[in-house]
């Protein structure tokens, strides 16, 4: 099993598609990590002239941490296109190459097929994100240092520096488990379709519409909203939140892991007996 | 009798509301090169599909190895190869990995078996080029390479020289003869060619619209369809008073401007001698029989749009 699981990521990292999203990352925030050193502005500036007079806080602000917060809050909402683009090949991109044929005519049960393309694709989501999180929090520190982390959010909260390592460690977890409910979905869709493109636009519609349902002030959209799985997938800012509420970062993780695994059991049981006419 | 490898048992399939395949029983034995001929669309790419367990049969079943396939399938898939459709792989990976990544599947297979299932198909010399820089000859044989990996009791092949040019059909060919003979591996290959399964296959089947027309042994197929002469010759009421006078001629049919004179092979240089001696003038004679006949306006009868045309171009002219 795991010298095909192995086969099957050789398979999907020798291909063109999956860099597509590390060459993204890798130039975004590289950019905006020189932009900001080069331009020489201080986002934190002017909201932090007092603070910083008034309170004993280590190191610059504007170090690191504080970037890599930032980078991590503003293409939060876009990884999710790059893992769909990976994860929703998984299955019909074997549909477009006519591979379907070689990889299910096989002494290999199609439930052990696709948990190893789950897996893989589990896998692959992991490396994108935990790339996103090394390159941020590496070049972050590597042009602007270490120290406290500032966080606007309604008020000015000041994290310090030997809380923030662990801090991060849980957000990306929670980032983690969240794209990991990404990939699921885009990974159902996937089993349905002869094409990729069906499930990227579907994940991405699917998880635009429940955002914004989730945003409404409606009654109806508030009764519907604990079961919609993106409610849960910004469980990653708790971990910024001071105190810690760990029972509801733990509570929000586990849904997204039933999410997953709900999806990719829907997905099982569907494709068992799938005719397969491609 | 030896025994039966593989066998479907009223096996259907629908799709929608038409039925690709229904009701079809066919025995293939082992040792068999079993031939499973038809026209375009006749269902062969369905059935094979329903036995390599790409697609789930409407109705009936599918025995190999005397188990039946949908509850044994993993047993029964363990000891065969097979390839449905256009030889399609992955062509960002060489060949070499390509089948690498099918052994595992197997359980894992060696370098040296790679290497030599390659050799066999004569692809040594590409192993490590990208498959998407391979003509579709190469591919066909790489399907052939993939299907013998893991050492197979049985080849399941579909249309397995389509899209080669003479040559290359010619190899695959001697290549399928080859590893009937000196491996002993059943095989089942599709074909829309009646001359290539009598060149290659020992049994054969043949289908249309999804049914079994006729199953047997080649030879006995071949044989004891009617045999006949057509002969085009002038003035073709001489000849015919002609033929009349051969004992051995029991029937004979006028067809146009030719005579269809039902005999064996070995009669025709009597019958030409004394054609000749009449002074009569022979255009040609070509050997017939009906089987091939039968199978060609069948595959005809598939291509109605072409027909059509065809008699219109006749008209025309
Ligand atoms: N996915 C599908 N959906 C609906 N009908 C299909 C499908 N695939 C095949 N068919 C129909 O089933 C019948 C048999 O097709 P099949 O591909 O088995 O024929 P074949 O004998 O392999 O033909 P060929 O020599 O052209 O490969 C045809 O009438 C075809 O139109
Ligand atoms: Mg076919």
């Amino acid at each position: 099993m795991l010298n095909i699981v192995l086969l099957e990521a050789h398979k999907i990292f020798t291909k063109w598609r999956t860099y597509i999203g590390f060459l993204t990352i890798g130039i975004i925030v590289p950019l905006i990590v020189v932009g900001l050193k080069l331009s020489g502005i201080n986002p934190t500036q002017n909201a932090m002239f007092n603070f910083q007079e008034e309170f004993i806080t280590t190191g610059n602000l504007f170090n690191g941490w504080f970037i890599s917060h930032l980078i991590m809050h503003s293409l939060f909402v876009h990884i999710p296109f790059l893992i769909t683009l990976v994860a929703g090949d998984s299955l019909a991109g074997e549909a477009t190459s006519g591979t379907y044929r070689i990889l299910l005519t096989r002494p290999v049960s199609r439930i052990k097929v696709l948990t190893i393309k789950y897996i893989t694709t589990i896998f692959y989501t992991s490396t994108l994100v935990v790339f996103l999180a090394a390159l941020s929090i590496g070049l972050g520190h590597l042009f602007f240092g270490d120290g406290d982390l500032i966080i606007f959010r309604g008020e000015i909260l000041l994290l310090p520096v030997d809380e923030v390592w662990w801090r991060f460690l849980l957000a990306y977890l929670g980032a983690l488990v969240a794209m990991w409910t990404v990939a699921s979905l885009a990974f159902f869709f996937s089993s349905f379709v002869e094409n990729a493109i069906g499930p990227i636009i579907g994940t991405m519609a699917v998880l635009i519409i429940f955002l914004i349902i989730g945003e409404l002030p409606i009654e109806f959209f508030k009764t519907i909203k604990p079961y919609l799985f993106t409610t849960y997938s910004s469980v990653w800012t708790k971990a910024f939140e001071e105190p810690v509420n760990f029972n509801e970062i733990f509570k929000s993780i586990s849904y997204l892991c039933i999410y997953c695994g709900g999806f990719f059991l829907v997905t099982l049981y569907l494709f068992r007996r799938k005719d397969i006419l491609s | 009798m030896s025994e039966i490898i593989l066998q479907t048992h009223n096996l259907a399939k629908r799709y929608k509301k038409r039925f690709a395949v229904s009701d079809l029983n066919i025995e293939v034995y082992r040792g068999d090169v079993f031939g499973f001929l038809g026209p375009n669309g006749a269902g062969k790419s369905t059935t094979i599909r329903m036995m390599l367990s790409l697609i789930h049969p409407t109705n009936g079943s599918i025995t190999i190895f005397s188990k039946r396939l949908d509850k044994h399938r993993g047993e029964a898939l363990k000891r065969i190869g097979g390839l449905v459709e256009k030889p399609d792989f992955y062509g960002h990976l060489s060949a070499f990995d390509n089948l690498k990544f099918i052994g595992s599947l197997y359980g894992g297979v060696n370098k040296k078996r790679i290497e030599e299932v390659l050799e066999t198909v004569k692809l040594s010399d590409r192993i490590n080029d990208k498959v998407k820089t391979y003509s579709h000859g190469m591919k066909q044989r790489l399907g052939i390479a993939q299907a013998l990996l893991a050492n197979p009791e049985l080849i399941i092949l579909d249309e397995p020289t389509s899209g080669l040019d003479p040559q290359g059909m010619r190899e695959v060919r001697e290549l399928i003869k080859n590893l009937s003979k000196e491996q002993n591996i059943t095989i089942f290959l599709s074909s829309h060619l009646l001359t290539e399964v009598e060149q290659v296959a020992n049994r054969m089947a043949i289908i249309n619209n999804g049914k079994l027309v006729v199953q047997g042994y080649v030879q006995e197929l071949l044989n004891s369809s009617d045999q006949y002469v057509q002969i085009q010759v002038e003035p073709i009421e001489a000849a015919e008073q002609i033929i009349k006078s051969f004992a051995f001629i029991k029937k004979y049919e006028r067809h146009n401007n030719s005579l269809l004179i039902y005999t064996s092979i070995d009669r025709i240089p009597e019958i030409n001698a004394e054609f000749v001696k009449h002074n009569l003038q022979v255009s040609s004679i070509i050997p017939r029989r009906s089987l091939e006949d039968y199978f060609i306006e069948m595959t005809e009868r598939a291509y109605p749009a072409f027909q059509n045309a065809k008699t219109k171009g006749v008209g025309n002219a």
